[in-house]
């Protein structure tokens, strides 16, 4: 029974941040739902073996794998990176833009134009700056989840918002925010 | 080192324009900035496109997981989330992303509880040799009056009430009942 809850606990409070994680990296609905469906599988088989404090790092840090090796798998021919969904920039609040029709469209091109820059990252800065700017994760969690330095993490970031940067540059010239 | 988009800022201050830029900068650090941007266009500028960026990222919000995941058949059998938590899940929430306030609020009842049974503890006095004597002093005075008044108040009842109010005329009534028959 307690187990059943703690499941159901895990998978109500971290379900958008493997979903998320998963979306950024992979890059595509459909592996970022089964990594998604085998990261909560293997919460349930393991639920026993971590400690709810430390399920955070144990459950991002498994996504994470899971979708290095997804990553490593995708060398086929059939490059389904381009398939980029329709729903992936539904979640940006449009309300920023108000009822102006120009201001939402403008928006709207800017958060596909982001999105898409963050997805141009290296796998390495882009997990990093996921994690920190879309997850909410602190350093000392990013660093237990990627196994590195926080240092490490602190300059990965800053590099990631650099290379974030220096993508939207040629498109910044022309929009008003 | 790769030239930066402004060659005239150097790598420190652009790694604290970008700090600024994404609210992660400390006081001192927003202050040189603001204060190097004060002179400097390009910094300013650069600080502006940063934050610009930096506004929209921080309007994402992670992506909401689809329920059909749930309904696949590999993880069919798993228990479902609620979509109203229950009292378990909720207390779980509520310790792991309030770990402070709820280790506050129970050390809180554990401080009020031992707080509690502390002062509420029978108060164990100690007296002096002097007191005690004084004490049994008094005592002895207090049952000697309490005698005196049983010892006056039972010569009261015998020779005042018993011997006059009740016996006294009890005995006429009784003469008068003789006398009478007597006469008859």
């Amino acid at each position: 029974m307690l187990k059943q809850e703690r499941y159901r606990f895990l998978i109500q409070q971290y379900k958008n941040k493997i979903y998320s994680y998963s979306r950024y990296m992979l890059k595509n609905k459909m592996d970022a739902d089964d990594v998604t469906q085998e990261v909560m599988i293997r919460i349930w088989e393991n639920i026993d073996k971590f400690n709810l404090l430390a399920a955070k790092t144990w459950i991002m840090k498994t996504t994470n794998n899971l979708c290095i090796d997804y990553l490593r798998r995708r060398t086929v021919v059939f490059n389904r990176e381009h398939e980029i969904d329709d729903e992936f920039e539904d979640t940006f609040s449009i309300n920023a833009a108000g009822d102006n029709p120009y201001l939402t469209t403008h928006m709207n091109m800017m958060v596909s134009k982001v999105k898409e820059a963050i997805e141009r990252l290296p796998e390495n800065l882009k997990s990093i700056f996921v994690l920190f700017e879309i997850n909410g994760m602190k350093y000392r969690e990013i660093s237990k989840t990627l196994d590195l330095p926080i240092n490490t993490v602190k300059v990965y970031l800053l590099r990631a918002r650099k290379k974030l940067q220096e993508e939207l540059k040629d498109y910044e010239a022309h929009e008003v925010i | 080192m790769k030239p930066t988009k402004s060659s005239d800022i150097s790598n420190k201050m652009i790694e604290k324009i970008i700090s600024v830029a994404y609210n992660d900068a400390n006081v001192f650090e927003r202050a040189v900035v603001y204060l190097a941007s004060l002179n400097n266009n390009r910094i300013k500028s650069e600080l502006e496109s940063y934050r610009r960026t930096a506004r929209l990222v921080h309007t994402f919000s992670e992506e909401v997981c689809p329920d059909k995941i749930f309904a696949n058949s590999k993880i069919n059998n798993l228990p479902k989330p609620e979509i109203r938590g229950s009292f378990i899940t909720d207390l779980f929430s509520l310790v792991l992303n309030k770990p402070i306030a709820s280790a506050f609020a129970s050390l809180t009842v554990v401080l009020l509880i031992i707080a509690t049974v502390i002062f509420n503890r029978p108060v164990e006095r100690r007296f002096t040799d002097h007191e005690i004597q004084l004490a049994d002093k008094q005592t002895k005075y207090a049952l000697q009056l309490i005698g005196n008044i049983m010892n006056e108040t039972q010569q009261t009842l015998k020779n005042e009430i018993l011997t006059d109010r009740i016996a006294k005329p009890i005995h006429e009534g009784i003469e008068i009942v003789n006398t009478l028959l007597k006469e008859k």
